[in-house]
């Protein structure tokens, strides 16, 4: 193992907002003579920098931490790894994901709430709309904006599986045109703003162009989109848009914590 | 997500100025807490705090100790019970436990 810095590795991969893991050994009684001593940072694009005082150990360590970046949920934690000499250590194991991306399709009025609450949740947000007067830094502060047209999508955007999409042209021709485009992504989340009896008009103006969906893409699709709070204000949808959001991220299905035995529980994804 | 940025930016910020700091780190929770593994809190020389490692019960009592690690150089690792009523004299009540790591960074 190379002995340039892990903690400063880390510190340029949460910078750069990339994925990462820092294991540190939890080591106490006496002061750090080195600093770098017993960390070790994992990514999945460099080799592993630092030690943990040996070969073993490191080698443990580098599997879990493999193991953790491929998962879409990852938790940080502290494992007890015990050695082949039966000696012991307490290493914490710490997984920096970088923030999801929510990428809005629509820069309407009742987008502007939605986009305040992702910006300050700290969310990488885009807004995607061909109007430039209404898709503009003044109603979308910290934002990304995208101008652009259903025609223009396939060159100016990019969806990976860590773009969750929010759906809500308010214009039914645009709404389809974006599912047609955005259900063909690997975005783990399509939200889509309106009834069910809208989705199903669009769902089926395509399939008589020909366009159907398997039922893996359609498993992706939250419509109505939303948390059942009986939001009613632009506000108030925002939040119950952006809980929803928060849930599936997390891998949890949303709804009251009251009588729940746990608040936190592991999840599978 | 957010949060590890702001730490790093405060971090920054310590060195430019030549201060030295320490990171508070969640490394284990048992039961219920506010904070999860993994969440931070940055202290530096001067008692500036950046960061949440719980629901504002422990912020003080962690840059105090901070400020001894900053001092002695060496980390230290401390489990808080959040229902003993007799350390905080609070009555916290929560029924969890939470074990931060706080060691010095520079």
């Amino acid at each position: 193992m190379s002995k340039q810095s892990a903690f400063e590795a880390w510190l340029a991969c949460i910078e750069a907002e990339q994925a990462g893991v820092l294991a540190t050994i939890l080591q106490t009684g006496s002061p750090l003579t080195d600093p770098e001593s017993g960390r070790l940072f994992i990514s999945g694009e460099a080799e592993p920098m630092g030690d943990l005082g040996g070969a073993e150990i490191n080698e443990q360590i580098i599997k879990i931490a493999s193991q953790k970046l491929k998962e879409n949920n990852p938790k940080s934690e502290t494992v007890i790894l015990i050695l082949s000499d039966g000696r012991e250590f307490p290493i914490f194991i710490d997984v920096y994901m970088p923030p999801i991306e929510l990428m809005i399709f629509g820069a309407g009025h009742d987008a502007i709430p939605v986009a305040n609450y992702s910006v300050s949740l700290g969310l990488k947000t885009t807004i995607v709309d061909s109007r430039s007067f209404y898709n503009s830094e003044e109603r979308f502060p910290g934002t990304h904006r995208i101008v652009t047209g259903e025609d223009t999508f396939q060159d100016k955007l990019t969806i990976g599986n860590r773009t969750y999409i929010i759906v809500m042209n308010h214009h039914l021709e645009k709404d389809q045109q974006t599912l047609k485009f955005v259900l063909n992504s690997s975005s783990p989340y399509v939200g889509l703003l309106g009834p069910r009896s809208r989705r199903m008009r669009m769902l089926d103006g395509l399939k008589e162009q020909g366009i159907v969906f398997s039922e893996q893409q359609l498993s992706r699709l939250y419509s109505p989109i939303g948390l059942d709070i009986g939001a009613q204000t632009s506000e108030e949808i925002a939040i119950s848009i952006l809980a929803e959001v928060i849930a599936v991220k997390n891998g949890h299905t949303g709804g009251f914590l009251q009588g729940s035995e746990v608040i936190h529980h592991h999840t599978l994804n | 997500m957010h949060e590890n940025a702001l730490v790093l930016k405060a971090l920054h910020k310590a060195r430019e100025a030549q201060k030295k700091s320490a990171l508070a780190t969640v490394v284990r929770v048992f039961g219920s807490a506010y904070r999860r593994e993994g969440a931070k809190m940055l202290i530096d020389e001067d008692e500036n705090r950046t960061g949440m490692i719980s629901g504002g019960c422990l912020e003080a009592d962690v840059a105090e100790v901070a400020i001894e690690v900053i001092e002695s150089g060496t980390p230290i690792l401390r489990m808080y019970d959040m229902d003993e009523d007799l350390v905080w004299g609070l009555g916290l009540g929560c029924p969890g436990k939470v074990e931060i790591y706080i060691e010095p960074v520079s």
